[in-house]
């Protein structure tokens, strides 16, 4: 949300394709030509600000799958994990520059926040679940803790962001519609990184187009219980991002492309996808 | 506004906490029986994806215990797969096969196979679901039958497994 912005009503729509895996020997392995396996998300946000340095959102997923594999077809659909997060902003004006003239022209916009997911989807251990193709939900709680550095001088923005995420222990008694002997589960911690630059181009209203490409790497620990194995799982991608900002920052639509680095030791345990996202933002002053 | 926004969220919390299965999960045995019972297995006869015919008493004749695993070639799958792979060596003893229950046919199942990288792990094509009916067979379905012909695990597949296999 701009930092003038009292609320923000963000929409987007993910299109997910799979394109092969990556196993545990990080070996790259592609998709077999024959299975089409995706996945589609519209993703419904609102972010309100608390005070002049607090902004509080929550993102609610609807899922839908849609895959063929080994001559099967399946289709299902459902909510998927919503999350709320609050994010304290540790600057107290804007921190976009034209030109450094002074030390303070380098003070970054720094963000700390924290966020729940909460498993509102549908997971394997619940009761409409009987195989992979038919999650649309991780199935348990879990806290992130997250920061973004950003630094704009114009016509170039740094970004940096992070997150370390604990999940929450869960009783299991079913895992894909069959029951099993009650035990106690607790995926592994989860942690992201990423980077990113971008470069934003003035059109003639002074309303901007800002190109992103960026770095990430996404990766969780093994996780605990005496169930189904949850294994260390690792993903890199990139990224590239356009955006189109109106000249009051109020109106912001986006394209982009997350890819993931298709190649041996680039991840572990994990679907190599390709996603593209639809947004449109609208922030109320 | 002010009314829209608290609208819009006790909806929201409403939904959230009413809607779904996983937000209070329950300790509660669901099982029929809380302790699995060893029950004798019928013989089967079934097609690998090479075309060669496997028969349980056969199998049984030449190894101490038979490994089922029902496999529709998903990424969990993949993963258990990927570890039964690295940990069958340690047990020269068992015969270890997939059972491929979605393909419908030997050709199917083979692409399937070859496609995952699977090729050099026996896999039981079963295309009339015989298998599946016998044991249950869902995604991750594992089973072991011991060499007097009892199913001694059905469950799906978990390291309890290897534990169950080391002490044959």
């Amino acid at each position: 949300m701009p930092k003038f912005g009292k609320k923000v009503v963000d929409v987007s729509f993910d299109m997910e394709h799979y394109q092969g895996k990556w196993d545990a020997n990080r070996k790259y392995i592609a998709d077999p030509s024959a299975d089409d396996l995706n996945q589609y998300r519209l993703n419904l946000g609102y972010g309100q600000r608390l005070a002049s340095n607090w902004q509080a959102g929550i993102v609610v997923p609807y899922v839908w799958n849609d895959n063929q594999f080994s001559g099967q077809t399946t289709q299902s659909e459902g909510l998927g994990d919503a999350s709320v997060s609050f994010w304290y902003e540790a600057f107290d004006r804007v921190t976009c520059v034209y030109q450094v003239n002074s030390i303070e022209d380098l003070k970054p916009a720094m963000y700390f926040g924290g966020s729940l997911t909460i498993p509102t989807g549908k997971s394997a251990y619940g009761d409409h679940v009987t195989d992979d193709y038919e999650i649309t939900g991780r199935g348990f709680y879990r806290f992130d803790a997250n920061f973004v550095i950003e630094k704009t001088i114009y016509p170039f923005t740094a970004t940096v962001q992070g997150s370390y995420g604990k999940h929450f222990a869960r009783p299991v008694n079913q895992e894909y519609g069959s029951p099993v002997e009650p035990y106690t589960k607790r995926l592994g911690d989860r942690k992201s990184l990423s980077a990113a630059v971008g470069y934003t181009v003035f059109l003639e209203d002074l309303d901007t187009i800002t190109v992103t490409t960026a770095f990430a790497k996404l990766s969780e620990d093994e996780g605990r219980g005496a169930g189904t194995n949850s294994l260390a799982i690792e993903k890199q991608s990139t990224a590239l991002t356009a955006a189109y900002a109106s000249p009051d920052l109020t109106r912001v639509f986006k394209i982009s492309w997350s890819h993931a680095l298709a190649t041996d030791g680039r991840g572990k345990n994990f679907p190599v996808t390709d996603i593209i996202t639809l947004g449109f933002s609208y922030a109320f002053n | 506004m002010h009314s829209i926004k608290h609208i819009f969220f006790i909806s929201l919390a409403l939904f959230l906490s009413a809607c779904v299965e996983d937000l209070a999960p329950e300790k509660e045995d669901l099982r029929k029986e809380s302790s699995f019972e060893v029950k004798p297995s019928a013989n089967f006869s079934a097609s690998t994806t090479t075309n060669d015919a496997i028969n349980l008493e056969d199998e049984l004749a030449s190894y101490d215990a038979v490994v089922l695993y029902f496999t529709m070639w998903c990424s969990t799958c993949s993963g258990h797969m990927d570890e039964i792979d690295y940990k069958q060596d340690n047990y020269p003893n068992i015969r270890f096969l997939m059972v491929d229950y979605v393909s419908g046919s030997i050709a199917q199942s083979k692409r399937s196979q070859r496609d995952n990288g699977y090729q050099h792990m026996t896999t039981l094509v079963d295309n009339n679901d015989v298998l599946q009916n016998l044991y249950d067979g869902k995604m991750a379905t594992t089973v072991i039958i011991n060499s007097q012909q009892e199913i001694i695990f059905n469950e799906l597949y978990k390291n309890k497994l290897y534990d169950m296999l080391d002490a044959l």
